[in-house]
């Protein structure tokens, strides 16, 4: 039977969350104070398409939940609200975080339906789960009928475009269906028509009335019949899923397709680096067919720029902007205040950034987590806040900004921050090892290990049972890392860093100590061949002048070589410099030789490399040999650190 | 005839020369194809169901610093393929690579073993002797040491590989 195909109830469960997305946008533009007709209509088309999937495929609770919700909705929309108050914001809201946690589990046994606002009255209807049928008519309209009757169908829908509105409204209401729903934005279709009816013999009644359109594709049929009263304006199509056609076609692919189109674009980017490679080796006695090497370079070129333009589509097909997942921190912001009566304003920056789709979803929990936490432990109440000096409401911004090859998303409070003494106490307390604390950045960091919850009450907010450590161990199996930030009385700093994936980046390829690395350009503000003796050293430390001022230079062959190996090495006196940016920091990075700028695909570190903090990502250079990305970061934070100094002997053993 | 194919096709006609039965009369379900090979003047086996290919030594690219158990990276038709030292998994040594042996890889005949995993985590080992064998399934039954031919070879799992490595992340 075709309801239980996999591959159907995948495409059902990514339509129901792009829906729930949807949704999540209209109640926002309802608490933003545009037309709550508007809204309500879209949160009602949403849930009712997911009612109807749900029901399909047996999904009882979630059938459950979305027809209660529906129902209240309708009531809702009838009563024609000029604004919602925030017990029926909170209440939608909350019935459509519990619909997209039953899609996401998949697991219909746990979560109950909460009580509509009282003020409502929504009666929550205990009828039996009736399966429903759901189709565009322009499907396979044989293929309806032959469900209806095989399985029994007590109810169904149609849509119904608006060309053929009048002529369905007048048959469809001769045989008891009601238009429910007017769509009037929707270029596919106007109304809705709903039969909730469990008579079977009232179904009957129906499908003999529209059996006459069995034997012709009735969309023809009626457009037929309209074109020849003159009722249709346009001309009529061949094929009914041609005449549904909008502005904004979308076509849903399997990312495993996009990767698969990507991979190609990367291994034809990598194959036309080594054509540029043997063209360059094989230069000297190529250079006197002039005609050919002009040729051959201009193809060269052409080729690139579409390989390029063919990465840069895929890649942006597989990103999405994290501007959803935003929003929806916002509301669970809202919530909270109106749960806990603390006043918080929330603030964004970065919406638009960029990230892979599958990133996103993945990152929507460890947020929510994150701002929770910030919620509920950071922000103090407010007469507390007035008696440190603070304003009466806390702030919480959440960031986001991509950096070199990887993404960041920062969640800033400015509640009370958190006290290392106290970390370190309550670690002990709670039986967590803190033999290896030594610093109060590593006391601060005990909250990530497992068993540490700095709540002395369980919330209902955030204390549910998901510790910080989950939450770190979730950004980890996205490949990348949570990091804080913290100072007592003035708030916290949770900063999250992601892996951009593969993706082509100009890089500057460079030698030290007879083997090659890449940076990525980007972090580049100058590069200069230089004699040792203009490196000036105080101590340990090397200083390289840069616009004027010292700036700290570090040595790349120090530290990437055993201290033996490096004592062996002839003395050279030419070498080079790389001066690369980090956020504020400015810093020279001495290498042997600056040799090229080259595009690179820059992929992830293969899982079983060592955990080298300064590896940015791995690539092939045009020679085929494989290269190590350095990232300009990590770097600069190593040598904030010390580590740079007095060689590497500890990362060796 | 170039040199390459002559010298496959020798490294062939030895590797059926010394392939060897194990024990006496065994049954063929009871047969597990292996390899043996050597590594720093240690003598290791593994069972070929576990192994992808093995090929000739491809120019290794080292990591920054020298870590534990890992050599550098390769090549491997266009992935980038980690290569590990057998050596970590048995005695958790650190073998230091030097800058002369990674241009010396290939002048001392060494050779990659190439691992691969469902999930496409392939990884490399650096090798050199390497020869098809086979053994008894009752011998690699929870043994860490396998005599084959009076001589004793430690086993290489490809999961200890994988769980050490994943372990240290």
């Amino acid at each position: 039977m075709f309801f239980e195909d996999a591959e159907l109830l995948e495409e059902f469960l990514e339509e129901s969350f792009d829906t729930i997305e949807v949704c999540h946008r209209a109640l926002e533009e309802i608490f933003q104070g545009q037309d709550v007709s508007e809204g309500l209509n879209a949160l009602f088309r949403g849930i009712h398409t997911i009612k109807g999937g749900s029901g399909m495929f047996a999904f009882e609770k979630t059938h459950q939940l979305a027809h209660s919700l529906e129902n209240y909705l309708e009531r809702l929309k009838s009563s024609a609200p000029s604004a919602l108050s925030e017990e029926q914001w909170f209440y939608i809201q909350t019935e459509i975080d519990k619909i997209e946690k039953l899609l996401k589990s998949r697991d219909q046994e746990n979560i109950e339906a909460s009580s509509a606002p009282s003020d409502q009255h929504v009666s929550d209807e205990k009828s039996p789960m009736k399966t429903k049928l759901f189709i565009d008519f322009y499907h396979d309209f044989d293929q309806l009928f032959e469900d209806f009757n095989a399985r029994e169908l007590p109810q169904f829908e149609l849509r119904i475009p608006k060309s053929l509105k009048e002529k369905a409204i007048e048959i469809l209401e001769k045989v008891g269906c009601d238009c429910i729903q007017e769509n009037k934005s929707d270029q596919t279709w106007d109304c809705l028509f709903i039969y909730e009816g469990s008579d079977i013999k009232q179904v009957d009644h129906i499908l003999s009335k529209m059996s006459f359109l069995e034997e012709v594709n009735w969309i023809e049929r009626f457009e037929k019949d309209l074109v020849d009263k003159g009722a249709v304006d346009r001309t009529p199509t061949s094929s009914p899923a041609v005449s549904v056609a909008s502005p904004t076609e979308m076509l849903r692919v399997p990312l495993e397709r996009v990767n698969q189109v990507l991979d190609n674009a990367w291994e034809m980017f990598l194959l036309s680096n080594q054509m540029s490679y043997l063209l360059e080796v094989h230069r000297p006695e190529l250079k006197k067919n002039v005609a050919f090497m002009q040729a051959f370079e201009s193809l060269e070129i052409q080729m690139k720029r579409n390989i390029e333009e063919i990465e840069s589509r895929a890649m942006s097909m597989r990103m999405s902007t994290v501007h959803n997942i935003f929003n929806r921190m916002e509301k669970v912001v809202r919530g909270h205040s109106q749960e806990s009566g603390k006043s918080i304003d929330f603030m964004t920056d970065g919406e638009h950034t960029e990230l892979d789709k599958k990133v996103i979803d993945m990152l929507s929990d460890p947020l929510i987590h994150l701002v929770r936490n910030a919620m509920d432990h950071g922000i103090e109440d407010a007469d507390t806040r007035e008696m440190h000096g603070k304003k009466r409401s806390g702030s919480i911004e959440l960031k986001a900004y991509v950096h070199g090859n990887s993404a960041f998303i920062e969640i800033r409070d400015d509640g009370k921050g958190m006290r290392p003494e106290k970390i370190l106490e309550l670690a002990k307390e709670k039986g967590v090892d803190v033999s290896e604390v030594e610093t109060d950045q590593q006391a601060i960091e005990l909250i990530f290990k497992p068993g540490f919850s700095t709540a002395q009450e369980v919330s209902s907010v955030s204390g549910r049972g998901v510790g910080m450590d989950a939450v770190k161990t979730s950004v980890e199996e996205l490949g990348g890392s949570l990091s804080i930030e913290t100072k007592e009385g003035e708030g916290s700093l949770f900063k999250i860093e992601l892996p951009m994936g593969m993706s082509v980046i100009q890089a500057l390829i460079v030698r030290v100590n007879n083997f090659l690395y890449a940076f990525n350009s980007e972090a580049i503000l100058k590069t200069e061949k230089i004699s040792i003796f203009d490196i000036k050293k105080n101590g340990d430390e090397e200083f390289y002048h840069y616009n004027g001022d010292y700036i700290p230079c570090v040595g790349l062959d120090k530290f990437f070589v055993d201290g033996d190996l490096e004592r062996q090495r002839p003395i050279n006196t030419e070498t080079s410099v790389c001066v690369v940016r980090a956020g504020e920091d400015i810093v020279a990075v001495r290498v042997d030789e600056v040799l090229q700028s080259t595009g690179l695909v820059a992929k992830p570190v293969p899982v079983l490399s060592p955990s080298i903090e300064v590896m940015g990502g791995v690539s092939l250079l045009q020679s085929g040999d494989p290269v190590v990305i350095l990232s300009v970061e990590k770097i600069i934070q190593e040598f904030l650190k010390g580590s740079f100094i007095g060689g590497s002997h500890e990362r060796c053993a | 005839m170039n040199g390459a194919l002559k010298e496959t096709l020798h490294e062939q006609a030895a590797l059926r020369e010394e392939e060897q039965l194990e024990g006496e009369e065994l049954e063929l379900a009871e047969i597990i194809p292996s390899l043996t090979f050597s590594l720093r003047g240690q003598d290791f086996t593994c069972r070929l169901d576990e192994v992808k290919e093995v090929t000739e030594v491809l120019p290794i690219t080292p990591y920054p610093f020298q870590v534990k158990g890992h050599i550098g990276l390769v090549n491997l038709r266009g992935k980038v393929t980690p290569v590990v030292c057998p050596l970590f998994t048995e005695e958790q040594v650190f073998v230091a690579y030097d800058e002369t042996e990674f241009e010396n890889f290939n002048q001392n005949k060494y050779r990659l073993i190439i691992f691969h995993e469902e999930d496409g985590e392939d990884f490399a080992i650096l090798a050199q002797e390497v020869t098809k064998r086979r053994s008894s399934f009752s011998q690699w039954q929870g043994q860490d040491i396998i005599n084959m031919s009076g001589h004793p070879y430690k086993v290489f799992r490809r999961e200890d590989v994988k769980s050490i490595y994943k372990e240290a992340k």
